[in-house]
């Protein structure tokens, strides 16, 4: 317990915060002019991961390899709907232009359609292709789940070879502490989560931390550090 | 191809064949798109419009019946590299999909930059067969109506079939349509090219509407609720 405590007064400070969050770029239909000012308004910190949409990670590459940060994208997002082979197109092309992370989101429509096989297929072939070097992350929609069902789509991931959930994608989808403490409470530090969709402000974040929360992912990364 | 109505619906059945209804929700079951799709084919619409991941299911269902399948590419973002595009047009054509409804790369049409427009439309064309119609949706709450033109131009010297006003996102929170959207589409388009109006098209007021301002199809989940509120002249 005091290691625990003292991993989250490191984590509470503002350079240990950044550290958890993936900051990501929301801005609808966001100009090249825009990504490069959200990228370097992020300079100075050391952040867990930068988030931007698959048609930008050819240009946002040399961005945050001059910053020496790690670049994160998202498939089949932010429905789940996409097949199979254009995510793994996604993730092909995505990792080609230097993509280090990969969220993918998990087939809902199959999941509550009860085929279960078809939603470990899917993530296990972007899995696959990812291979070792690439973190790869299941977005499973926990606000539209309930717990047994948030659980089961954990254990899907796991059975994918995914070790590391994404709550939601955004969009209106939004993550509370007990989505986190579901999965925790389960699964211990064998799974790792991220909160992800309405976390917006200091408060929201330290609240998704203290519920175990591994990483916080926000388009309003600065607001959640307290220095915008 | 792109069902060249010019005139004004006068019976239940002529409006019906304006109408794409449409099912984008996020995790729908296929006991839901089942129900959703034989509703359509029973209303008579011109197609059914669904995600990738529905589109076998909905194609199954509509098998000897006039109602066509849209399925819809790069939704709602349309934050995709053209190749991905085209990879999920080619993945759509050869499951069977009569259009396909694609997402432009909305970011390039609000900085200007048209040549990614033509060539993702371009490519995805080529991944279709004759008779297989192509939407591109450019999303025209996100842009100004300079912009809107521009992009809808692009689209249609590169391949499309018609020009498709709005995804309708609900996580976006876009404003809807507006006849104004859809008529100024109608001044620079060529005839030959279809409009389609989508995004808050809810009512049989809002559908007549759009009609009489030029649009050849309607995109809408409330199809039946707009038959329903049409009284044959």
């Amino acid at each position: 317990m005091s290691t625990a405590s003292a991993d989250i007064t490191t984590r509470l400070s503002v350079k240990g915060l950044a550290t958890c969050i993936d900051a990501s770029c929301a801005t609808p239909a966001a100009t090249r002019d825009e990504v490069a000012g959200f990228l370097t308004s992020l300079a100075g910190w050391d952040w867990a991961a930068i988030m931007v949409e698959p048609a930008y990670v050819g240009f946002a590459r040399p961005i945050l390899t001059e910053m020496g940060q790690h670049l994160v994208t998202v498939l089949s997002y932010p429905l789940g709907a996409y097949t199979t082979e254009t995510k793994l197109i996604q993730a092909e092309q995505a990792l080609a232009e230097g993509a280090d992370e990969l969220d993918v989101a998990m087939d809902l429509s199959a999941f509550r359609s009860g085929d279960f096989r078809r939603v470990v297929d899917d993530l296990e072939a972007v899995r696959r292709l990812a291979g070792d070097d690439h973190l790869v992350k299941t977005i499973y929609f926990s606000a539209v789940l309930s717990d047994v069902e948030a659980l089961h789509a954990a254990e899907l991931s796991r059975e994918a070879g995914i070790t590391f959930l994404k709550t939601n994608p955004g969009y209106g989808n939004v993550t509370t502490p007990h989505h986190i403490q579901v999965i925790k409470e389960r699964f211990g530090t064998e799974m790792k989560v991220m909160a992800s969709g309405g976390v917006r402000t200091h408060a929201d974040a330290v609240a998704m931390l203290e519920a175990g929360a591994d990483r916080i992912a926000t388009s309003s990364p600065l607001a959640v550090l307290g220095v915008a | 191809m792109t069902n060249m109505v010019a005139t004004k619906p006068t019976t239940k059945v002529e409006l019906a064949a304006y109408i794409d209804q449409t099912n984008l929700g996020l995790g729908t079951t296929e006991e839901e798109i089942t129900a959703f799709v034989n509703e359509a084919v029973g209303a008579g619409f011109y197609a059914v419009c669904v995600l990738p991941n529905m589109l076998p299911l909905a194609r199954r269902l509509t098998r000897g019946s006039p109602t066509r399948v849209a399925a819809v590419v790069s939704f709602p973002l349309g934050a995709d590299a053209p190749a991905v595009k085209a990879a999920e047009a080619r993945a759509l054509a050869d499951r069977g999909a009569d259009e396909i409804d694609m997402v432009i790369s909305v970011w390039a049409a609000r900085q200007g930059n048209l040549e990614v427009v033509s060539r993702e439309v371009a490519a995805v064309r080529e991944m279709l067969r004759a008779g297989q119609v192509l939407k591109t949706i450019i999303e025209t709450p996100l842009l100004t109506e300079p912009q809107a033109v521009a992009a809808a131009l692009a689209a249609e010297a590169s391949g499309a079939d018609i020009v498709k006003t709005s995804t309708g996102f609900k996580g976006l929170k876009l404003r809807a349509t507006t006849i104004d959207d859809v008529r100024a589409l109608r001044r620079v388009l060529k005839s030959e090219t279809g409009i389609k109006a989508s995004g808050g098209v809810r009512t049989t007021e809002d559908a007549l509407a759009m009609i009489a301002a030029g649009a050849t199809r309607i995109g809408t989940s409330s199809g039946l609720a707009i038959l329903a509120g049409f009284s044959e002249a």
